[in-house]
C-alpha cells in the first residue's frame, strides 16, 4: 500500500509543470529600434573600453556569460603581451536592425582611429578605421544583453 | 599457425597506422576556404586560441599600424635555434596585384627574446587586400603535427602562431573617391546658388583584392570675394549652396569628397557672380507664307502651306550692365490661320514643295478676292552669361511670338467641262 502511494506521488509531481498556469511564463518585453540602438551603443562602448583596458569587466553590464567567455581569450592574449588596442573619436550608427525570436539582431558601423598602446606608455600612431560589429540582443536574467557577437569582414558589411 | 593471417592483418594495420601518424596533417589549415588557397606547410593545430583567424577593421593606413599581431613573437624554449618565425603574404600587398610572398624568414627569436613584427619593418605596404600567416619552424612540435624531427628527410610543417591570431586578413584603402564638380545651380541679380552631383568612392588595389571602403560624406562652403569659409558642413548628400551677393561679388563654392576612413579629395570649387536676366533680345524676322498649288487655289482641294524660310534659331549677344550676354531664340510651333475661320493654333512650319507639307487646308468655297491667311511663329528664348571665361546658362526667359507676312490666297471653283472627241 504504502509502494502504492509514493508511485501516485511521483506520478503527480511529473503531471505538475504541465499543468501550471501560463502566466507563469517569462513575459520578454518589447525591443524596438531606438530602444535596441542604445543597448547596442552601450555595449559596444563596454567592448572598446574592454580592448582599451585588456580587462573584461566593462563587459559585465552588457554581455552574457558565454559572450564574454568569448572574448575573454582575446583580453588575456591581449593581456599577457602588455598590449591595449584603443580607439578614440568614434562614430557609431546602427546600419542594420532584425527583431525576433524575443530579441534581435543588429549591426553597429563604427567609425574612428584605433591604435596599439603598450604598458610602458608608448603607443604606435593612430590608424583610421572603420568597422561593422555584429551583436545579437537576448532577454535574460530582466535584461537585455548581448549574447552573440563578432566583427563583420567587409564582404558581410550592411550597407 | 592458425592466427597467421590475423597476425598478417595485424601488421598492416600497424604500418598503415604508422604512416597516418607520421604523414602531415595540412588539411586542417585549408577550413578558411581561402580562394588563394592556404600554404603549404601550415599547421594551426596548435594554436591556443578559439578562433584562428581575424579580419582586421579596414583601415586607410597601408603599414597597417593597428596590426596586433605585429607583437607575438616569443621565444618558447631554452634550446637555441628552435624558434624562426616565418611570415606568408598574398594579395594585393607591397603594391603587386595577386603578390605571393612565399614564407619568409622573419626572425630567429631565442627564450625568453620577445621580437616585433610590423609591415613598415619591412617598407612593405598593403593596398587592397592582402591575407598574412604567420608562423614558427620548430622541430619540436613538428611530431605533433604531422612528421619531423633533427635528421629527417622532410621538412617539419610551419606550425601556426599559438600566441594571436595566424591568420589575419588586412583591407586598406588609402586612396580617396572620385573628384566633385560644383557647378552652378541658378543664379538671380542678388543671389547665386551653388550643387554638385554624386560621386562614388574609389578603391585601393587590384583584381580580387581591389577593396573601396564606400563613400563618407561631403564637406562643402562658400567664400565671397576670398573671404573667409560661409557655412561650411558635413552631408551624406550633395546640397544647393546660396548665397546673397551683388552683382560684383565673386562667390566660389568648396567641396571636398571623403570616404569612409577619411581619404579626402582636395577642395574642388567654382566661382561665379549673381547676374541679372538680360532685356530681351529683338523678335527674329519670321519669313513668308508659302503655298502650293500657287494662287489661285481650288476649292476641295488641300493646299500645302509652309513658311519660307523654315525658322531656326536665332542668337544674339548682348552686353548689359559690364555683363556678357548669349540669347537664343528656339522656334517651337507655329500658329496657322487660314482665313476661312478655320486655326491650328500650335501646328509645324510645314515643309516647301514639293516636300508633302504637314500643314494643309482645303477651302470649302471659292473667294476670288483671296483668304488672308497668317501665321504666327512661338519661340522660346534661353540666356547665357559669362563668369570669368566661362559661359553659364541656360536660364529661361520666356517666350517670343513673330509674325510671318500674310498671305491673300484666292481660291476658285472647279468647274466641271464636258468635251467631244473623236
Amino acid at each position: 500500500m504504502t509502494r502504492s502511494l509514493g508511485w501516485w506521488w511521483l506520478f503527480l509531481l511529473l503531471l505538475a509543470p504541465a499543468c501550471a498556469p501560463a502566466a507563469l511564463a517569462v513575459r520578454v518585453p518589447a525591443l524596438d529600434r531606438a530602444a535596441a540602438t542604445a543597448l547596442l551603443l552601450a555595449a559596444d562602448e563596454a567592448r572598446t573600453r574592454a580592448f582599451a583596458t585588456a580587462d573584461p569587466g566593462p563587459l559585465r553590464a552588457a554581455f552574457a556569460d558565454r559572450a564574454v567567455a568569448a572574448l575573454a581569450p582575446q583580453l588575456a592574449a591581449l593581456r599577457r603581451r602588455g598590449v591595449r588596442l584603443e580607439e578614440r573619436d568614434s562614430a557609431r550608427s546602427l546600419v542594420h536592425w532584425a527583431a525576433g525570436g524575443g530579441g534581435g539582431e543588429g549591426v553597429l558601423e563604427v567609425e574612428g582611429e584605433q591604435r596599439i598602446a603598450f604598458a610602458d606608455g608608448g603607443a604606435r600612431p593612430w590608424s583610421r578605421i572603420v568597422r561593422q560589429w555584429w551583436a545579437a540582443l537576448s532577454w535574460s536574467g530582466a535584461r537585455w544583453l548581448v549574447v552573440g557577437m563578432g566583427d563583420l569582414p567587409p564582404a558581410q558589411w550592411w550597407s | 599457425m592458425r592466427h597467421a593471417p590475423f597476425r598478417r592483418a595485424a601488421g598492416v594495420g600497424l604500418v598503415l597506422a604508422a604512416a597516418f601518424a607520421l604523414a602531415p596533417r595540412l588539411a586542417v589549415a585549408s577550413a578558411w576556404g581561402s580562394p588563394y588557397g592556404d600554404p603549404a606547410g601550415f599547421c594551426p593545430v596548435h594554436s591556443w586560441l578559439p578562433s584562428t583567424y581575424l579580419s582586421l577593421p579596414p583601415t586607410s593606413d597601408p603599414l597597417v599600424g593597428n596590426n596586433p599581431e605585429q607583437d607575438t613573437f616569443f621565444g618558447y624554449h631554452r634550446h637555441p635555434g628552435y624558434d624562426d618565425w616565418y611570415g606568408y603574404w598574398y594579395g594585393d600587398f607591397r603594391g603587386r596585384p595577386g603578390d605571393q610572398s612565399g614564407w619568409q624568414l622573419i626572425r630567429r627569436v631565442d627564450y625568453p627574446s620577445h621580437w616585433h613584427w610590423n609591415f613598415a619593418d619591412w617598407g612593405w605596404a598593403v593596398h587592397g587586400h592582402a591575407k598574412q600567416y604567420v608562423a614558427y619552424y620548430n622541430w619540436t612540435f613538428g611530431g605533433q603535427c604531422g612528421m619531423g624531427h633533427p635528421g629527417a628527410p622532410w621538412p617539419a610543417p610551419y606550425m601556426a602562431d599559438i600566441d594571436g591570431y595566424p591568420v589575419m586578413d588586412i583591407y586598406v584603402d588609402a586612396v580617396p573617391p572620385a573628384d566633385p564638380k560644383p557647378r552652378i545651380a541658378a543664379v538671380g541679380p542678388s543671389s547665386i546658388s551653388f550643387t554638385w552631383d554624386p560621386v562614388v568612392d574609389r578603391g585601393d588595389g587590384a583584381g580580387p583584392d581591389y577593396f573601396a571602403v564606400g563613400m563618407g560624406h561631403y564637406t562643402s562652403w562658400l567664400t565671397i570675394d576670398g573671404g573667409p569659409p560661409i557655412g561650411r558642413r558635413d552631408s551624406a548628400a550633395p546640397l544647393v549652396l546660396s548665397s546673397a551677393a551683388r552683382p560684383t561679388d565673386i562667390v566660389c563654392v568648396f567641396v571636398v569628397a571623403s570616404d569612409k576612413l577619411g581619404n579626402a579629395t582636395a577642395p574642388a570649387s567654382h566661382c561665379g557672380r549673381p547676374a541679372g536676366a538680360p532685356p530681351a533680345p529683338p523678335v527674329p524676322d519670321a519669313g513668308a507664307i508659302r503655298v502650293n498649288p500657287a494662287a489661285p487655289g481650288l476649292a476641295g482641294l488641300a493646299s500645302w502651306f509652309w513658311l519660307d524660310p523654315v525658322p531656326r534659331p536665332v542668337t544674339t549677344y548682348e552686353s548689359a550692365a559690364g555683363t556678357d550676354y548669349w540669347l537664343v531664340a528656339e522656334p517651337v510651333s507655329a500658329g496657322w490661320d487660314f482665313g476661312d475661320g478655320v486655326k491650328l493654333p500650335a501646328g509645324d512650319f510645314g515643309a516647301p514643295y514639293p516636300a508633302p507639307s504637314t500643314v494643309t487646308h482645303t477651302y470649302g468655297s471659292a473667294a476670288e478676292a483671296g483668304y488672308v491667311v497668317g501665321a504666327t511663329i512661338n519661340y522660346r528664348v534661353s540666356w547665357w552669361w559669362r563668369s570669368g571665361g566661362e559661359w553659364l546658362g541656360p536660364y529661361p526667359l520666356g517666350s517670343q511670338t513673330g509674325l510671318a507676312g500674310r498671305l491673300v490666297y484666292p481660291v476658285r471653283q472647279a468647274q466641271p467641262e464636258l468635251r467631244l472627241s473623236g
